[in-house]
């Protein structure tokens, strides 16, 4: 194998593969990701650690084909500090050994034996979507702060993905809080699927997906598969029953505030510089036109704050994890309604109504200990 | 400076033993041991009395194994109540003394007596006058370590067992503690014991002879510590806190078990018990452990942190299984614990978008207030009323 290639392309490869790779504890060969030289198409490069798989064509000029496995994260390391543009990469593929060469610097690699590198798993169509990346990537990013990480129970550890008719719906929940955004598809898809796709994808998904250009999905029982750029993620599928949350979405409310993000965001920031000190807890207060926001530490001591909403129905007071409510007004923008029944009951926010577009996030209240139930 | 000599330990000799022999004149001079309760020989001796330990009966030996030892001994299941009575009047006379008063257990102080010499004298009269009052108020003897420091002072109060009083003076710290054996080290069990001894380190002195890199190599993080404490030196404060920092329960069968289903029965049955005292501590907690002991006395262990804090039995029983199945069993068990730690102050309680958990705190909170009314017993599981009947099968 012998091919002349740009360093920065190699790199920025190297840099997504890696993350596929497994990192420690497991058999050795799946540190390692497989790269291939083909005449026609190019490098190929792959990574799986058997939950997540990653592969991506870069250009080359090849002048021999072949294929090796190289230890990911050695190479990656190299590759970033060669000096030169150009980069020539040699392997002997008998005794699994690569030479990486340039101007001043030459490297031996030792490898492995490409035909015990596993292969990506096929996922063939039983259903097949396509999505602007961009739209892809938003709807992963407003609900993938919600996964839970308590690993005991690992439906919650993952995205719920809805695929029917002409919508797509994505939830997440840690059984305190929960996101959820619903999206149209671009072609009707005539099955009804839901997977769950574990954390750890969605969150390579969201780092690796472009604004621009379209992702094509492929789901199967076991499998999806994203495809964008030249690059294409595999992932597994946890398996199990995600919580009923259609159940669990109020679908009256007595009370709607009407809030410019921006304003609650900054005071719900100052109170929990307080709240953070203790149990994270702030206390909200709608007063007609204002919305009070308290938090206290036994220790530190208190804050108060005062945002000006429009107010819909009746007074109300809650109590809610503050982190839990930044979360949300991370990923939110403009004007934003706030939703309430009453203390003990889900609070929630949506964004102002688009058309064709939903998207709710379900904060439970902390019940005060020291207080009678109201 | 010099240390002051401020850090009395305080130990009752031989406690359930001699609280029995305090109680009952006749059982006085004998050989009085207290063990598992109504197990027969699978239980461990919690105490031995003087007598006995004569024949080599020690503290967490196997009843049976004590029987062999000393077969014309009496073997008490022990009365925990009475016990926790008597412990309560012992620590009132502490206090007589200081304020500062760490609890270690229901028979075991530190004190801090700095400051407290203008009004009781010395730190040697104030541990001459504890036990002298420990006596004539309780009628119970106790053994006194007096030092500048914790670990010191723990070391004094265990070097002339029974109704000893020791005083380490600075200048005597290394011929007191070259001699002793490791295991005297707090942190240093059995295991680590023989591993050292494998090295060829049985004494204090031995140890020394490693350097501090080489004891944070065997020992992690305590290594530092270790270091300092084998030189006499131990910065832990005296804390008036007597906080409760682990609440566990344990379970020696009747009958070795290999069944799983039956294991997750017993298992169940102590999480209702430890969460039960959790709720009463009014605490939620994130870390939660378990030990298991198989026929051939071989414990294992595991804990995990856990990204919640719970209280409630269903989580318990839920994290506690998930641990256990990570132990490879493969001999019969006999005995099983789970415990929590971890604790937070229980003020604030997160709702759960899935109901379930509600109304689970609900269900516990009705339990426990039916079983402080009506006792223990009187509410149960249906699992449990399985291994009962499995237990009368056999």
């Amino acid at each position: 194998m012998n091919f002349k290639i740009d360093k920065k392309d190699l790199y920025q490869s190297l840099n997504v593969i890696v993350n596929a790779c497994a990192s420690s504890n497991t058999m050795p060969i799946l540190k390692g990701l497989k790269l291939e030289a083909n005449k026609e198409k190019g490098i190929h490069l792959m990574g799986t650690n058997l939950e997540i798989g990653i592969e991506n064509w870069i250009p080359a000029e090849i002048k021999k084909e072949g294929e090796i496995v190289l230890p990911a994260v050695q190479l990656k390391n190299i590759v970033r500090e060669l000096s030169d543009e150009k980069i020539e990469f040699t392997a002997d593929l008998e005794k699994y050994r690569a030479e990486v060469n340039c101007e001043n610097s030459d490297f031996f690699i030792n490898g492995f034996n490409p035909e015990e590198y596993p292969e990506l798993p096929d996922v063939s169509i039983p259903i097949e979507l396509e999505m602007p990346a961009g739209k892809l990537k938003r709807i992963i990013d407003e609900v993938k702060f919600s996964i839970s990480s308590d690993q005991s129970q690992p439906v919650l550890t993952g995205i719920l993905m809805v695929i029917e008719n002409e919508k797509t719906r994505m939830v997440a929940t840690n059984k305190y809080r929960l996101a959820y955004t619903k999206v149209d598809n671009e072609n009707n898809i005539e099955e009804k699927l839901d997977v769950i796709i574990p954390g750890i994808t969605v969150k390579e998904l969201s780092n690796l997906l472009p604004e621009e250009g379209t992702v094509k999905i492929k789901v199967n029982d076991n499998y999806i598969s994203f495809n964008f750029n030249d690059i294409m993620v595999v992932s597994r599928l946890i398996e199990g029953d995600f919580p009923n949350y259609e159940q669990v979405i109020p679908d009256k409310r007595k009370s709607r505030i009407i809030v410019k993000k921006d304003y609650l965001q900054s005071a719900v920031k100052r109170a929990s510089l307080i709240a953070r000190n203790d149990s994270n807890i702030v206390n909200l207060k709608s007063m007609d036109n204002k919305l009070v926001i308290e938090s206290e530490s036994s220790d530190i001591g208190s804050a108060h704050e005062e945002v000006p909403i429009q107010l819909e129905g009746e007074n109300h007071k809650i109590s809610i994890d503050a982190s839990y409510l930044l979360d949300v007004l991370n990923v939110l923008e403009g004007e934003i309604y706030l939703d309430l029944i009453g203390a003990l009951n889900p609070f929630v926010i949506r964004k102002k109504e688009k058309e064709n577009e939903d998207y709710i996030y379900l904060i439970m209240p902390i019940r005060p200990g020291n207080q009678e139930n109201e | 400076m010099k240390n002051e000599l401020n850090i009395i330990h305080v130990d009752m000799d031989a406690y359930f033993a001699s609280v029995e022999q305090l109680d009952n004149p006749k059982l006085r001079g004998k050989a009085v041991i207290i063990g598992g309760v109504n197990l027969d020989n699978r239980g461990v001796v919690s105490t031995a009395s003087y007598e006995a330990r004569k024949f080599g009966v020690h503290s967490a030996m196997p009843i049976a194994r004590a029987k062999k030892l000393c077969p014309h001994g009496i073997y008490l299941p022990g009365r925990h109540s009475r016990y926790q009575e008597l412990s309560k009047q012992i620590f009132n006379v502490f206090l007589e003394f200081t304020p500062r008063v760490e609890k270690l257990s229901i028979d075991e102080a530190f004190l801090n007596v700095k400051g407290c010499h203008r009004l009781h004298g010395g730190s040697r009269k104030i541990a001459e006058q504890i036990k002298k009052r420990v006596l004539n108020k309780v009628g119970l003897v106790c053994s006194v370590g007096v030092a500048g420091n914790k670990f010191l002072a723990k070391i004094a109060s265990d070097l002339d067992k029974p109704d000893g009083l020791v005083i380490i003076k600075d200048e005597d710290i290394k011929d007191i503690l070259d001699p002793l054996s490791i295991k005297k080290i707090p942190g240093i069990g059995e295991i680590t014991a023989q591993k050292l001894n494998q090295i060829g380190i049985y004494k204090i002195k031995e140890l020394k002879s490693l350097n501090l890199a080489e004891l944070i190599e065997i020992f992690g993080k305590q290594g530092r510590s270790l270091y300092n404490l084998i030189r006499g030196q131990d910065k832990r404060q005296v804390s008036i806190n007597q906080q409760v920092k682990s609440i566990s329960n344990e379970n020696t069968f009747p009958h070795d078990v290999i069944d799983s289903e039956l294991l997750l029965k017993y298992l169940l049955e102590l999480c209702q018990k430890v969460t039960r005292r959790l709720r009463k501590q009014k605490f939620i907690a994130n870390i939660v452990f378990i030990k298991v002991k198989d026929n051939s006395f071989h414990l294992t262990t595991r804990r995990i942190t856990l990204n919640e804090y719970i209280d409630s039995t269903d989580d318990l029983y839920k994290h506690s299984k998930i641990l256990l199945k990570d132990i490879n069993i493969k001999k019969p068990i006999r005995l099983i614990g789970v415990g929590v730690a971890g604790f937070k102050e229980k003020r604030n309680e997160q709702l759960s978008l899935f109901n379930t958990k509600n109304k689970e705190i609900d269900f516990n909170l009705t339990i426990d207030s039916i079983k402080d009314k009506f006792g223990n017993k009187s509410i149960r599981r249906a699992r449990d009323l399985l291994k009962k009947e499995e237990n009368e099968k056999k």
